[in-house]
């Protein structure tokens, strides 16, 4: 399962999503998830919904790809939608609603995670929230940690899988037994993976102490973010989108 | 005894076509072989290791065995997790379903082997120096006392000493009557100590067979003796070379040479 984790796993293919710049890709996953949570109808998540599958479509990206490891949440959901039913009225549309919702911010930030490098995301938050460095907040180090935590997930989750192996291996056995059980066997594997995520942390400051990290305040780019036409056509379709989820919040649609 | 036949194994790759690794692999090790697994990176021996002892299953092929197989994989310390040096020891044999006190004494002997005395027993495995954390993971690999023992790079980061008393214990072991499997990148040690050895080649096995049959016959895989002695060769003092596979043949053969002049 830790072999699916999908966050800091980038897809590397030539499409429109994946071409755009990554501020506007954050720019659109805020504004995504504004619109979602203002959809209070049926139809206005339906319409929500057709929007996000016409981004999967942009986006080249396998379905099963984004799916990937995904497999408790919908479990969670089925429960969640279970218990809503069978205990709040109007529960059936209630139920509806909460999966709608959360199938749709979940669609959109994997695509997000798998159409952009994590440095480019980085980039872009730098970029993004640049002009608070005038009021002295770290931009610039903030997204280094984002970008360095996004990069490392996908290591720590390989990381964890062999350390798995290493204890099967050793006649460990993570899928038989109650929960309980299962929950206090698996310490085999978390006390190592934090061992090492601290020796890596540790490892990685001194090599980027010792390449000058934090000596200029304003480091150059090797490549700076520009806008293209494709981002100016993606801000007015994510405009669009949100005047539209509005407009169907105010008309009660 | 581990019989390979037909196998292959691809890793899904995130995004792009499977990744083949393996491909097409058949051969068989007998009970009590000492046998070296070389090749370059990414040539497929950690899969190769997983896959002998069954914590990957081949996509398409067959890995039959008999007995039990344990496997240390690369940088063993990293598995490292319990509180003293002898529960982490001790882990594997529990998992077995041994008693307490079996497990105490296996773990204890393969410490013993490892030169981990009762000193060590008590203290925290994870504020050892590297080269104590290695010994004690790989006590704890040899605690489970397997019929087959895999090891991935055993020396990797072990000082001088270590590495020769390393293989000391593996020979102990294999006079024992345990097969061992040992992936190592220096054909010199795969020379010194294993009877046969496994060469891969780009997912593929490149050859098989008695070990010094195996480097005479492959060029990629000249000892730094065997270099040394081409040298000498080239500048006059002629030598076979592809018989000092070791520093010992080395030895022997300039010996032998300077004798007869």
């Amino acid at each position: 399962m830790l072999r699916d984790v999908t966050l800091g796993r980038f897809y590397d293919n030539d499409s429109f999503l994946r071409r755009l710049d990554p501020r506007t890709k954050l720019a659109g996953l805020v504004i995504a998830i504004i619109g979602i949570f203002l959809c209070s109808s049926i139809v206005s998540c339906l319409f929500t919904l057709i929007c996000v599958i016409a981004l999967v479509y942009l986006s080249k990206v396998p379905l099963r790809h984004i799916f990937r490891g995904l497999g408790s949440l919908f479990i969670l959901l089925a429960v969640v939608a279970a218990l809503n039913i069978l205990l709040v009225p109007d529960g059936l549309f209630r139920a509806a609603l909460i999966c709608l919702r959360v199938v749709e911010v979940i669609l959109v930030s994997n695509l997000l995670c798998l159409s952009t490098q994590p440095r480019s995301i980085a980039n872009g938050v730098e970029t993004s929230l640049s002009w608070m460095r005038r009021f002295r907040v770290p931009v610039h180090d903030f997204a280094m940690i984002v970008s360095i935590a996004l990069s490392f997930v996908p290591l720590l989750a390989d990381e964890a899988n062999r350390i798995r192996d290493a204890q099967i291996a050793r006649g460990a056995d993570y899928s038989k037994g109650s929960v309980i059980k299962r929950a206090k066997a698996s310490v085999s594997i978390i006390v190592p993976v934090f061992v090492s995520a601290l020796e890596r942390s540790e490892d990685l400051a001194v090599a980027m102490d010792c390449r000058l990290y934090g000596c200029s305040s304003e480091p150059t780019r090797l490549h700076p973010l520009k806008y293209s036409y494709e981002d100016a056509a993606a801000y007015v379709c994510i405009l669009t989108y949100l005047c539209i989820v509005i407009l169907m919040k105010v008309g009660q649609l | 005894m581990i019989e390979l036949k037909k196998v292959t194994f691809c890793y899904p790759a995130y995004g792009q076509e499977p990744n083949k690794v393996l491909d097409d692999v058949s051969f068989s090790i007998s009970d009590g072989d000492f046998v070296g697994v070389a090749g370059d990176m990414g040539s497929g021996k950690t899969t190769l290791c997983k896959l002998l002892c069954g914590l990957l299953k081949p996509s398409s092929g067959q890995v039959e065995k008999t007995g039990t197989v344990s496997f240390a994989m690369q940088f063993p310390e990293s598995q490292l997790f319990e509180s003293t040096v002898i529960k982490d020891a001790m882990f594997g044999p529990l998992n077995h379903g041994l008693s307490a006190i079996e497990a105490r004494k296996k773990s204890e002997e393969s410490l013993g082997l490892m030169g981990l005395d009762q000193s060590f027993y008590e203290r925290n495995p994870l504020r050892l120096s590297g080269g104590e954390k290695r010994r004690v993971a790989l006590a704890g690999v040899l605690s489970m006392d397997a019929d087959t023992i895999v090891l991935d790079e055993p020396c990797a980061g072990l000082d001088p000493k270590w590495h020769d008393r390393l293989f000391e214990v593996l020979h102990k072991l294999n006079s024992k009557g345990k097969t061992i499997i040992v992936v190592s990148h220096n054909i010199e040690d795969i020379a010194r100590h294993c009877s046969k050895m496994i060469y891969l080649k780009t997912a593929k096995l490149a050859d098989m067979g008695d070990t010094k049959t195996v480097i005479c016959r492959n060029e990629e895989l000249e000892t730094s003796s065997m270099n040394f002695a081409r040298r000498l060769s080239e500048s006059g003092l002629e030598l076979d070379y592809k018989k000092a596979v070791t520093t010992e043949d080395l030895a022997s053969l300039i010996e032998d040479r300077l004798s007869s002049l």
